[in-house]
């Protein structure tokens, strides 16, 4: 039995060796290229690289703290930020990113809201509520219920704004851009 | 050949296998049922005050920040510093920040601290880690399965499956029935 215990921590030593050695090479080639773009530069055109692969720097202004999956960056200009969600290779954002210069090599993503989805997110959100109004009377407590009627009429606020802004952009849809890292290198 | 001797046997073995993993699963599931109310994480602090003597905008810089820092008497530790908006001043700190407005002085210092166990459980239940560990979380799941098959199994007559164990049984598969008739269909 021990000799078995021996041998599965012996495996698990190698495994993590290699995973780390990876890791490094992955970083190695990154500080190869470091990127020519910075969210200034970015920003304005970032529907030009929907699907394709960029490596970009700057601040990092925000690490989201429940769950460390997103983080944004800024440039120059504080008021263009960039949104970088994890990828594969990176389970969680840490929070001492925050302040920190990065430079990421990830893939640009876009979600595109038009109708439909506006549509679809009202229709859960409206089911959501009715669910949960259906079984409050039993389950939830004051501050519960006043929680649910704020979430679902933000939502509602959110999905009218949206198509507020869809009618004054004069095209049928808006677009959320993002990159989903592959790679991330703390420059300072 | 008798099973039930097979079934104590790897029930005992398996259940020591997972211990560790079912503690972690176990806390980090609470962690997550509240995770509305509380962050279990981080350890977030904020305190306001006023600025007593504000910087001007133009001068601000890493030394000035540092002066401020050590005037204000702060245990704090500077990273960097922006300005999140025209009279922002957004001071990032080794654990927390510092946002002071510089047109009122008015002044937020955010303490962050990580919550030791909980952040650890909670990275591996949200299988952050992915690749392998998704293979042994996976083993994981399927020996709870066996776990629970078997230990229904464990003993036999009256105090077994077929005399109290039932009536033991019948609550925990119905009680999730009741609120799934209740929440969700």
């Amino acid at each position: 039995m021990k000799k078995i215990i021996l041998t599965l921590f012996a495996l698990f030593l190698i495994l993590y060796s290699c995973s780390n050695l990876s890791r490094k090479t992955a970083n190695e080639n990154l500080s190869e290229d470091l990127s020519e773009l910075t969210v200034d530069d970015f920003s304005g055109q970032i529907g030009d690289y929907v699907g394709k692969e960029v490596t970009m720097s700057g601040r990092v202004t925000h690490v989201c703290m429940h769950g460390g999956q997103r983080l944004f960056i800024t440039g120059e200009d504080s008021s263009k930020t960039v949104r970088v969600t994890t990828g594969e290779n990176i389970p969680e954002f840490d929070i001492s990113l925050e302040g920190s210069m990065i430079v990421v090599k990830g893939i640009v993503k876009e979600l595109i809201i038009d109708e439909t989805y506006l549509a679809e997110w009202e229709a859960e959100v409206t089911e959501g509520t009715s669910k949960e109004q259906k079984g409050h009377q039993d389950g939830l407590d004051e501050h519960q219920k006043q929680q649910v009627e704020t979430g679902s009429a933000d939502a509602l606020a959110s999905i009218q704004k949206l198509r507020d802004e869809i009618a004054a952009s004069g095209k049928d849809h808006l677009s959320d851009y993002w990159i989903e890292t592959i790679e991330l290198q703390v420059k300072e | 050949m008798d099973i039930r001797k097979w079934i104590r046997i790897l029930h005992r073995d398996i259940g020591y296998v997972f211990f560790g993993m079912s503690i972690i699963y176990g806390l980090s599931g609470i962690a997550l049922n509240h995770i509305d109310d509380w962050n279990p994480n981080y350890t977030i602090s904020h305190s306001t005050f006023l600025l007593n003597k504000i910087p001007e905008k133009n001068l601000i810089d890493k030394e000035l920040i540092l002066n401020l820092i050590s005037d204000l008497s702060l245990d704090v530790t500077y990273r960097s510093h922006y300005f999140s908006e025209q009279d922002i001043l957004k001071i990032f700190l080794k654990e927390g920040s510092l946002t002071i407005d510089l047109g009122s002085g008015e002044t937020l210092l955010e303490q962050i601290k990580k919550r030791p166990v909980f952040r650890e459980v909670n990275f591996l239940h949200y299988n952050k880690p992915k690749k392998l560990w998704t293979w042994f979380s996976d083993l994981f799941a399927g020996s709870l399965i066996f776990l629970a098959t078997t230990g229904l199994f464990m003993i036999q007559g009256k105090k077994g499956i077929t005399g109290r164990g039932v009536w033991l049984v019948i609550p925990g598969v119905v009680i999730p029935l009741i609120f799934l008739i209740i929440y969700l269909w």
